[in-house]
């Protein structure tokens, strides 16, 4: 009899897992409690950014992610609004500079192509960017892609396959026989697999609970501002020094509670996604007058032409933090059969092929060229008292 | 709105706030100016009245014409003589600890005490095949075009979606004297679930108040008693006609044609049970009018972290609210359509029931007053002549169940 | 139904074009007025696009106003030499 793997959470992560596991001879059910990508991959940006990631272990699997993604599009024949077009750092100062020309020099060791240009340079790539901006870092690996079209086309790829998918079904307990994971108890019923894998984010423990166990994933509120659509502004990405910064300096939480930083793509139809902010508040979705003030702040001043430029909404969204920034990969050690693939924080669009391929391995239990170690739950079960 | 929220904020002070200068909005104004608060009228449109403005019909109980922009002028110039400041071609992008943050180009903030949400309702989008050509526009916007702008919209036109304010809507751009096709409904679809000709029938039916015509009068006798072997008549036909205008309860359009604009749509006859028959129809037409019905537009509410309960009855998603008017959060209070989906009268009663509300927190009325208020909209909601939801009453049932249970759960004495 | 036909008449300019209204009008009232229902292209699709909700909702109708970008002309009142623009410039459309 074929392997049967039940997937959980219908977001990019879980419909990649899905996708890369229809490839092999496995029949698939994929079962979210809401829609595909209605959770924290329908509240993102849309950014493939790698020299966001320090170097180490995450920068090599988004170094390998990023090159899955080149021919996506061509695998699932899909438009993912796929663009290479690179992406930059914006330095504002001194400060910014010294911290970002250290990072650059860890990454190009780890084998980054990035590089740190002047502010004319930066200038020359997306000219409306502010004089003010006295240099920014510069990768051409960096690219874009649509996080809501890439999840709907895994799971039409992987329906087109093995796949059977419950939508609006929600997962209420892990069925669990003699240290095994067995199945699912469901809003539409109970459902039997000999392999669970938890996709479900920020909403992961929900679902371990009910087997005594916990991992720290926690909500990290961000938020999204969308302007209207107007004529291309932006030639990559745009991340805002003070964000790396912030990111780095986990203590600046005092000084910066909101964690407010500028994170900008362009949609292909031409509406600015501004970021964000980085917040711990749960799952209050509420977005305050000032993040609002804040966001719009950064982003006018790194590109002053916007001052004209209208807001039609924002958004907020839940990103899956884990204290070391790195997701939760592989087998839950105590339970067999149960594996996670959850916590990735903001690199979950970056991550999600690679995340996807070395899930479908391991749960077929084939042999993965790449080390898991840091990913494993295994590091926080010391920390963690259950 | 980036050079809104950037600038420098200049600010306003008041004792009220009202966001929607319609019927509940200018109504609640009234009540709260000539006690002598200080009131803020804010809108995004140019000039007040909302809705009111494109209604006009024969109201057969009263025996009299329902002129709403001339309703709406009358309140208007008495609030203006109260005092009641008016903010026109403003939005509100914000509602925060009794702040409330707008576009406005010399006001961008008002610092006020309470604030009432009085925004009203939108159209839910009904979308075929072709909906996005120009030509293709919702009833709301035919209805101010026809009535309010004296504008033809086009020479033959077409309704697809069957209702209270469909039908209303085509008969009064009847009377502006545009060649209105007929009345039909939407191809069915996963989104729309009005497409079953019995479902239509039974919401005519619920609008038998408005009877300025036949088959308001034929609704009202479904409703009381006579419905299965009626409502049976009625399927058999395929046409009905209202004031001379062909409703189809059997024919679907399936979807909108036309290079750059429309030219003519495609009509399939459709079964009792809402099943698409047969090949169907070209019929060329300039002007295709979508009715999907209308969703309380409660965006602000949210924005302001009201609890948000989903109630069918009252139309959809709506802020959790007391049967005085007050929200879950402090200070904010709620008239109209935001309440629920009901017409204009009802939504005068609420302004009005709102406003008292208000006016006990700032005891300038007593709990006795208050009660004649609630009175007073029960009362309007009886006499309405146009039902949008069938089940309204049910509804008002539902949210002061609601409000009773969130009262409990909080476990505070919430006056409300 | 009677015209208001104490309204002052107001010109305007779309796409570079003298337009006639009347006085309290919206832009968009008073483009159909002169049978003009399509008021700027869809930059995605190169589709004709015009007025859908009529109150501000769906932005549809947008247009240039006054050098401004994104204004709904179905909410803004026409005044005298209002300069209404949109990415129909140089665009001939069926006039009816």
């Amino acid at each position: 009899m074929k392997q049967k793997v039940i997937v959980i959470g219908a977001g990019i992560i879980g419909t990649s897992v899905a996708y890369y596991l229809s490839q092999k001879d496995v029949n698939v059910v994929l079962i979210d409690a809401n829609d595909i990508a209605a959770g924290t991959s329908g509240a993102c940006d849309k950014a493939i950014m790698l020299q966001s990631k320090k170097s180490g272990p995450n920068l090599q699997f988004a170094m390998k992610s990023a090159e899955m993604y080149k021919d996506l599009e061509e695998e699932l024949e899909q438009d993912l609004e796929y663009e290479n077009g690179g992406g930059m750092i914006l330095i504002n100062n001194e400060v910014e500079l010294n911290v970002l020309r250290e990072r650059v020099e860890n990454q190009r060791e780890a084998g980054l192509n990035v590089t740190i240009i002047c502010g004319d340079e930066a200038r020359k790539i997306n000219p409306q960017l502010s004089p003010k901006i006295i240099a920014a870092t510069w990768c051409e690996q960096d690219a874009e892609i649509n996080p809501l079209k890439t999840s709907f086309a895994f799971a039409k790829a992987a329906s087109n396959r093995s796949m059977t998918m419950h939508l609006n079904c929600r997962v209420l307990n892990l069925i669990e026989d003699n240290g095994r994971v067995i199945g699912v108890k469901t809003t539409n019923g109970d459902i039997y697999a000999d392999n669970v894998v938890l996709c479900c984010g920020v909403w992961v423990n929900n679902l371990l609970k009910s087997l005594q166990l916990e991992v720290p994933i926690i909500p990290r509120k961000g938020v999204i501002l969308v302007t209207e659509k107007i004529p291309k502004l932006l030639n990559c990405n745009i991340l805002g020094g003070s964000y790396i910064v912030s990111k780095l300096q986990e203590a600046s939480v005092e000084k910066n509670p909101f964690g407010i930083g500028l994170s900008m793509g362009q949609t292909k139809s031409g509406n600015l996604l501004i970021g964000g902010s980085r917040e711990f508040a749960s799952f209050d979705t509420s977005i305050s007058s000032f993040v609002l003030t804040a966001v719009a702040n950064k982003a006018t001043e790194a590109f002053p032409c916007l001052k004209n430029t209208n807001l039609i909404r924002s958004f907020v969204g839940f990103r899956p933090f884990t204290p070391d920034n790195l997701p939760i990969l592989g087998e839950v050690p105590t339970v067999r059969g149960l594996y996670i693939a959850a916590g990735h924080e903001g690199d979950g669009v970056a991550l999600a092929p690679i995340t996807g391929h070395i899930i479908a391995e391991v749960v077929t239990g084939q042999t993965v060229d790449m080390d898991l170690t840091p990913f494993h739950m295994n590091r926080f079960l010391q920390s963690f008292t259950y | 709105m980036l050079q809104v929220i950037l600038q420098v904020c200049s600010m306003m002070k008041s004792d009220v706030v009202i966001v929607g200068a319609g019927p509940a909005g200018l109504v609640a104004s009234i009540e709260l100016a000539s006690k002598g608060l200080q009131v803020v009228v804010v809108d995004e449109y140019y000039r007040s009245g909302g809705r009111l403005l494109g209604q006009l019909y024969k109201d057969r109980r009263k025996k009299q014409v329902w002129a709403g922009k001339i309703i709406a002028n009358d309140l208007v110039e008495k609030a203006k003589s109260l005092g009641v400041k008016f903010l026109f071609e403003t939005a509100v992008w914000k509602i925060e600890n009794k702040t409330v943050f707008i576009s406005n180009e010399k006001i961008k903030q008002i610092h006020t005490k309470t604030i009432l949400l009085a925004t009203g309702a939108i159209e839910k989008a009904l979308p075929l095949p072709g909906w996005q050509k120009v030509g293709v526009v919702t009833a709301g916007a035919a209805q101010t075009f026809t009535n309010l702008h004296n504008v033809k919209i086009g020479k033959n036109v077409i309704f697809v979606g069957i209702d209270p304010l469909s039908i209303s809507v085509a008969i009064e751009m009847k009377h502006a004297g545009v060649n209105v096709l007929g009345l039909f409904l939407p191809a069915p679809s996963m989104l729309n679930q009005k497409s079953n000709p019995k479902e239509v029938l039974e919401s005519i039916a619920s609008a038998s108040g408005m009877a300025t015509n036949p088959i308001y009068r034929f609704g009202g006798k479904l409703v009381h008693g006579l419905y299965t072997k009626l409502l049976l008549k009625f399927l058999k036909f395929n046409l009905l006609k209202i004031n001379g205008i062909p409703i189809y309860i059997r024919k679907a359009v399936t979807e909108i044609n036309g290079r750059a604009e429309v030219e003519s749509v495609n009509v399939k006859n459709i079964s009792i049970d809402g099943e698409l028959i047969g090949d169907g129809k070209n019929l060329l037409v300039d002007t295709v009018c979508l009715s999907g019905g209308l969703l309380p537009l409660i965006d602000l509410s949210q924005l302001a972290s009201c609890v948000i309960v989903d109630i069918p009855e009252l139309g959809g998603f709506v802020p959790l609210h007391s049967p005085y008017l007050k929200t879950t959060v402090e200070g904010i209070y709620v008239a109209g359509n935001i309440t629920g989906i009901e017409g204009a009268q009802v939504s005068m009663a609420q302004g009005k029931l709102a406003a008292w509300s208000i006016l006990k927190e700032f005891k300038l009325v007593s709990e006795k007053d208050l009660l004649q208020a609630i009175k007073d909209v029960e009362q309007a909601r009886s006499l309405s002549p146009i039902t949008f939801l069938p089940n309204i009453h049910r509804g008002r049932q539902i949210m002061n169940e609601k409000w009773a249970d969130y009262k409990n759960t909080i476990g505070e004495s919430f006056d409300g | 139904m009677v015209k208001n036909v104490k309204q002052k008449e107001i010109r305007f300019n779309f796409n570079g074009k003298e337009i006639k209204g009347h006085e309290g009008q919206p832009i968009a009232a008073a483009l159909f007025d002169n049978g003009i229902r399509a008021i700027r292209y869809c930059d995605v699709t190169g589709e004709l696009r015009g007025i859908y909700c009529g109150i501000g909702h769906c932005f549809e109708c947008r247009a240039t106003v006054n050098g401004i970008s994104g204004i709904r002309t179905c909410l803004t009142p026409i005044e005298e030499n209002m300069n209404v623009a949109s990415n129909l410039t140089g665009v001939q459309y069926d006039e009816e």
